[in-house]
C-alpha cells in the first residue's frame, strides 16, 4: 500500500529528468495481466503445523539441499501481501548464488495467504513475534536438522562437528519489517546473524497511520477476476513490476462462492487496533539488535530523527532505491537481491 | 587582480545563496581542476588553519561557520569533505567552496568525502538538486568529474593528519597514500574507499564496518599509525557527534562535524577546530543559523505502513 503524498515545499523534480517513470499501465495491454504460479520461482512449498498448536503455516523454499555451512534467509512479507511477494527476489538469489550456500524460506503470516491458525484475526505484535521465533526455530531444528541427520551414513554425529549450522538472516518488509525487528529484539531466534528491514521506519510509519484507514477504504472490496486484481495493482501504482504482480497479487485474494467475486484474504481494516504497537519503539529496537543490520528504503525522507543520527554515526548500513515504491522487493527485485547477496559476500 | 575578476564575481553571487549559470560552473570547474590536479594525495598545509567537518548542503550554516571562524582569506580553512547531499543547498555550498579554493588556493584546502562520488550523490540528493536547479544533469556531471581530483588527505605541519573517514588495513604509512591513484570514482573497497569510509571504534584492531563500506579501527591502530608516521593527531569527520567534536582513542583521534542540526532534524551542535601558529588547537561550537526563507522542515510523508 503506497502512494506518496508530496507534502514538502520543495519544487517538484523536473519531469524531463530520468527519474520520471512513465505509468506502467499505459505501456501494457489487456493480455499482459495474466497470473503465474508460485512454482515458477520456488523449488517447493509445504505446510508446517507447529507442535501443540492448530497453527499451520504455508512456507515456500528454495535451495533446500543447503543444510549447513551457509546462510538461511527467512523472508517476512508486509501487511496484505504473502510469501509470493518475494518470488522474484528468491528466484534471482538462487540464480546468482554461485557458491550455493544460501537457503531461502518465506512463510505466509497469520491471517495471510494460505496460512491457517486458530485465530487469524489476531495480528497483535506479540503474536506475530511469537509465530516468527517459533516457526524459524522449529524450521531450523526439525526441518533442516532432520536433513542433516538423514544425510549421514548412519553415524549420527560423525562429521557434523566440523559443519556449522546455517546462519540465519531475517528479512522483513513493512509490517514484516516490524516483526523481524521486534523478534530480533527478544533474542529468541537461534543462530540469528543478520537483520534486514525493507521500507519501514518508526517515525514515518506512525505519521502515516492516520491516513491509513482512508487508504484502505479506497481499495476495491472485491474483483470480478484475478486479472482485474492484477490490473488494478498496476494501474493504482501499488506494484511497478508486472512480472511480480502476476505471481504476488493472485495469492492475496480468493474466490468467494457466494458472490462469485475475488476478495482480499487479509482483513487489514479489522486490525487497526494493533497498528500502533507494530511500530512503537522500532527505531530503538532496531539499533539495539546485536545482529548485523541493513535498512533498505525507497528514500532518505523516510528516516526519522533517531535513525538519521544513527546512520550518520555509522551504526547500520543504509541502501536507498529511490525509483521504487513501497514494495521495493517487487518493484526492483534485481537491486534487492544484489543488495542481499552483497550483504553476505562482504562477510566472508 | 584582473586574474580573479571572474571568480570574485562568482563568490559574491554565491554568498547570496544564488547558483551560478552552467557556463560559469564549467569555467570554475576547469580552473579548479588545474589547481587540484597538482595537489598531493597527502596535501601539506601550514598553520594557522581552521579544520572543518561535514557541511552537507547546509549553506546558511556554512555562512554561520565563516562568521564564527572568520572570513576567507582572513582565516585559512581546511574542509574534510561531504559538501553535498541531504541539505537543500548542495549546489550553492559546493560551488562556493570550490570558488574559494580557486580564489585562495594556498589558504583553502578541500578534501574528498565519501559523498563526493557519482554513486552516492545520485541517491542522497545532489543529483536531484542539480536537475531541479538547472533542468539537466550537466552541472552534476561537471562537479562529480571534478571530485575525482580532490586530495584524499592533508597533513598540517607534519603533525596533524586530516581526512574524511579513517584508517585502512592496507595503509601503514603516509607514503602508501601518496602512491594511490586517486583520480577515479570512489571504489567500493580498498585503501581509497577506507580513507573515506572508516570509523574509529572502541574495539581494538580493524573490524567489519556496520556501514557496509570501510572498516572500524581501534585505539591500538590509531596509536600505531600516529607513532609510525610521527603524528600527534588524526582529525577526521564523517560521523555525526552531538557536541560537534569528539575525542577518542586517548586523544589520538578527533571527530569534527560542522553541520548543525544535521538534516534539519538531528538537534546536534556543529564545531570547527582552530589550530594556531603554535599548533595549539581550540574548538568553536555553533548552533544552526537563523533561517530566513528556507523551506520549513517538511518531509514527503509516505502514507504507507503495511
Amino acid at each position: 500500500m503506497f502512494r506518496g503524498i508530496y507534502k514538502g515545499s520543495l519544487p517538484p523534480i523536473d519531469p524531463s529528468s530520468i527519474h520520471h517513470v512513465e505509468n506502467l499501465a499505459d505501456q501494457l495491454q489487456d493480455k499482459d495481466y495474466y497470473s503465474v504460479e508460485w512454482n515458477k520461482y520456488f523449488d517447493q512449498s509445504r505446510d508446517i503445523t507447529l507442535p501443540g498448536t492448530e497453527n499451520t503455516f504455508r512456507i515456500y523454499e528454495s535451495n533446500v539441499d543447503v543444510v549447513n555451512d551457509g546462510y538461511l534467509f527467512v523472508f517476512l512479507h508486509g501487511g496484505g501481501y504473502t510469501s509470493l511477494s518475494w518470488s522474484l527476489v528468491v528466484d534471482r538469489i538462487k540464480k546468482q548464488n554461485f557458491d550455493k550456500n544460501v537457503r531461502m524460506m518465506c512463510y505466509d503470516c497469520r491471517g495471510h495467504g494460505e496460512t491457517k491458525t486458530s485465530d487469524d484475526s489476531n495480528l497483535s505484535i506479540e503474536t506475530m513475534v511469537d509465530d516468527c521465533a517459533t516457526l524459524i526455530n522449529y524450521y531450523q531444528d526439525q526441518i533442516i536438522g532432520d536433513c542433516n541427520t538423514n544425510k549421514g551414513d548412519g553415524k549420527e554425529d560423525d562429521g557434523d562437528e566440523t559443519k556449522e549450522r546455517l546462519k540465519v538472516i531475517i528479512v522483513g518488509h513493512s509490517m514484516g519489517g516490524a516483526v523481524v525487528i521486534k523478534t530480533s529484539y527478544t533474542n529468541k531466534i537461534n543462530n540469528l546473524f543478520g537483520l534486514i528491514v525493507i521500507d519501514v521506519v518508526e517515525g514515518t510509519a506512525l505519521l502515516a497511520l492516520s491516513s491509513m484507514k482512508s487508504i484502505l477504504a479506497k481499495r476495491p472490496k472485491s474483483f470480478d477476476s484475478i486479472k482485474d486484481a492484477i490490473k488494478w495493482s498496476i494501474s493504482s501504482n501499488i506494484v511497478k513490476n508486472i512480472e511480480s504482480a502476476r505471481v504476488s497479487v493472485p495469492s492475496q485474494i480468493k474466490l468467494n462462492p457466494e458472490d462469485g467475486k475475488y476478495h482480499w484474504i487479509a482483513h487489514l481494516e479489522k486490525t487497526d487496533k494493533y497498528w500502533n504497537d507494530w511500530f512503537l519503539g522500532l527505531s530503538k529496537e532496531f539499533l539495539s539488535s546485536r545482529a548485523l543490520k541493513l535498512l533498505i528504503l525507497a528514500g532518505t525522507d523516510r528516516l526519522d530523527r533517531e535513525l538519521t543520527i544513527a546512520q550518520m554515526q555509522g551504526k547500520f548500513q543504509l541502501i536507498l532505491l529511490p525509483l521504487c515504491g513501497h514494495v521495493i522487493q517487487e518493484d526492483d527485485p534485481k537491486s534487492t537481491s544484489d543488495t542481499l547477496i552483497e550483504f553476505i559476500k562482504r562477510l566472508k | 587582480m584582473g586574474e580573479f575578476q571572474d571568480v570574485d564575481k562568482y563568490i559574491s553571487i554565491l554568498k547570496e545563496c544564488k547558483p551560478l549559470s552552467e557556463s560559469e560552473v564549467r569555467d570554475l570547474c576547469e580552473k579548479a581542476r588545474e589547481i587540484l590536479s597538482k595537489e598531493s594525495n597527502v596535501q601539506p598545509v601550514r598553520c594557522p588553519v581552521t579544520v572543518c567537518g561535514d557541511i552537507h548542503g547546509q549553506f546558511h550554516d556554512l555562512m554561520e561557520l565563516f562568521k564564527i571562524g572568520g572570513n576567507c582569506p582572513d582565516t585559512n580553512y581546511l574542509f574534510m569533505g561531504d559538501y553535498v547531499d541531504r541539505g537543500f543547498y548542495s549546489v550553492e555550498t559546493v560551488t562556493l567552496l570550490v570558488a574559494l579554493k580557486v580564489r585562495y588556493k594556498d589558504r583553502v584546502t578541500i578534501l574528498r568525502g565519501n559523498h563526493e562520488s557519482r554513486q552516492i550523490t545520485q541517491v542522497y540528493g545532489f543529483y536531484d538538486e542539480c536537475l531541479r536547479k538547472y533542468g539537466n544533469p550537466n552541472v552534476w556531471k561537471l562537479f562529480t568529474d571534478l571530485f575525482d581530483y580532490l586530495p584524499l588527505t592533508a597533513l598540517i605541519e607534519n603533525q596533524v593528519f586530516c581526512l574524511h573517514g579513517g584508517l585502512s588495513p592496507s595503509i601503514d604509512t603516509l607514503d602508501h597514500i601518496e602512491n594511490l591513484d586517486r583520480v577515479q570514482e570512489v571504489p567500493h573497497e580498498g585503501a581509497m574507499c577506507d580513507l573515506l569510509w572508516s570509523d574509529p571504534d572502541d574495539r581494538l584492531g580493524f573490524g567489519y564496518s556496520p556501514r557496509g563500506a570501510g572498516y572500524t579501527f581501534g585505539k591500538d591502530i590509531s596509536e600505531q599509525f600516529n607513532h609510525n608516521n610521527g603524528l600527534t593527531l588524526v582529525a577526521r569527520a564523517h560521523q555525526l557527534v552531538m557536541e560537534g567534536y569528539n575525542w577518542c582513542h586517548d586523544q589520538n583521534v578527533v571527530t569534527i562535524f560542522s553541520a548543525p542540526n544535521y538534516c534539519y532534524r538531528c538537534g546536534n551542535l556543529a564545531a570547527i577546530m582552530e589550530i594556531d601558529e603554535k599548533m595549539k588547537h581550540t574548538f568553536l561550537q555553533f548552533d544552526p543559523a537563523p533561517r530566513r526563507g528556507e523551506p520549513h522542515v517538511t518531509r514527503r510523508t509516505p502514507d504507507y505502513f503495511l
